[in-house]
């Protein structure tokens, strides 16, 4: 569980951190547009591709949501593991006090 | 321990709702690439609303989850209600990192920019920090009873911030758009089947995982109370 929440705390720091410097390095284009007009260089092709920006989405998505599961997966396996354990220490002890009492 | 044991067979009900939110996952994704029409000006990449919306929904849900159970875990100081309040706060974050990694991905193509700080990005990113707090102090706080009451009246502060989220559009008027509105008319038809669809699977998709998540918790919670009850018998001194 540490090392998942290391991760979200992580990714919170670095969209915190980032997001000013991104902002930053990318000047608002509503901003310079009322600021300036600027000729086109070059063939005028849409620059941003949207199919990429949506697939990338949906990847994300659907890969933290497995992840996610996967820990649960990870957490429930451990508990079991813990359960066990105690049962054979619990048996272990009841084996040595009927000895014990024998 | 027997009484508490935790037991390995999936509930009846939970395989129900997990197969459901299956379902209604694959459903959403066939309206929404097969349905529901391409958007006029933002192009292929509004397709990112169905998904977007429905996180942050279930962003909220989460969230909402995590403040009830844990003031009703301060008034009645009862492990289950902290059990499902440190699930939803874990699978309400789960959300709000989908809602703030695909938001930028579709501003980048609509705004121009990967972010900016509109009062709704901004007021989500405090709610996300909020209660990555919460779960922080969780993890490292040493898991004693002053610190999971600490997290409590934390998780209650977080959810002063949600209405503030969901109004600050209508209130201080920034960039993110609102086409869900009380009088309608945003969407065309198919898409908001396609919304309404992919609404309904997050909302079986956010039960199925608090549900999951908090039975977890709650089997380590009766797991590690058997171990201390145990070590206070001395039963487990060769372990």
């Amino acid at each position: 569980m540490r090392a998942f929440l290391s991760t979200c705390a992580l990714a919170f720091a670095l969209m915190t951190v980032s997001a000013p410097l991104a902002a930053a390095q990318d000047p608002d284009p509503a901003a310079e547009r009322s600021t300036s007009f600027q000729a086109v260089e070059g063939p005028q092709v849409q620059d941003v591709p949207g199919g990429t920006l949506m697939v990338a989405a949906y990847g994300v998505i659907w890969v933290l949501l497995l992840l996610y599961v996967l820990r649960l997966g990870m957490m429930q396996a451990r508990t079991a593991r813990e359960v066990e354990r105690l049962h054979s220490s619990l048996a272990r002890a009841d084996g040595g006090e009927a000895s014990g009492k024998d | 321990m027997s009484r508490n044991a935790p037991t390995g067979r999936p509930h009846v009900l939970w395989l129900a709702l997990a197969g459901a939110t299956s379902v209604a996952l694959l459903a959403s994704l066939y309206v929404i690439f097969f349905v529901a029409p391409v958007e006029l000006q933002m192009g292929i990449v509004q397709k990112i609303f169905y998904f977007h919306v429905p996180s942050a929904y279930a962003m909220y849900v989460g969230y909402a989850i995590c403040a009830v159970c844990s003031a009703v875990y301060l008034i009645k100081r009862k492990e289950a209600w902290d059990a499902w309040a440190v699930a939803s706060a874990e699978v309400g974050t789960l959300f709000c990192m989908i809602v703030l990694i695909t938001g930028p991905l579709w501003a980048r193509k609509a705004w121009g920019v990967w972010w900016t700080w509109d009062p709704r990005l901004t007021t989500t990113l405090l709610a996300g920090m909020i209660f990555a707090a919460y779960l922080a102090l969780r993890s490292f706080g040493g898991g004693g009873l002053a610190e999971r009451r600490f997290a409590a009246g934390l998780a209650i502060v977080g959810l002063l911030d949600l209405p503030i989220v969901h109004f600050s559009v209508q209130r201080w008027r920034g960039q993110h758009p609102t086409v869900i509105t009380n009088k309608g008319g945003g969407l065309q038809g198919d898409m908001v089947t396609a919304l309404l669809v992919s609404l309904l699977a997050f909302t079986l998709l956010v039960a199925l995982l608090v549900w999951t998540r908090a039975k977890i918790e709650r089997d380590r919670q009766r797991v590690a109370e058997a171990e201390v009850e145990a070590a206070q018998r001395g039963l487990l001194e060769d372990s």
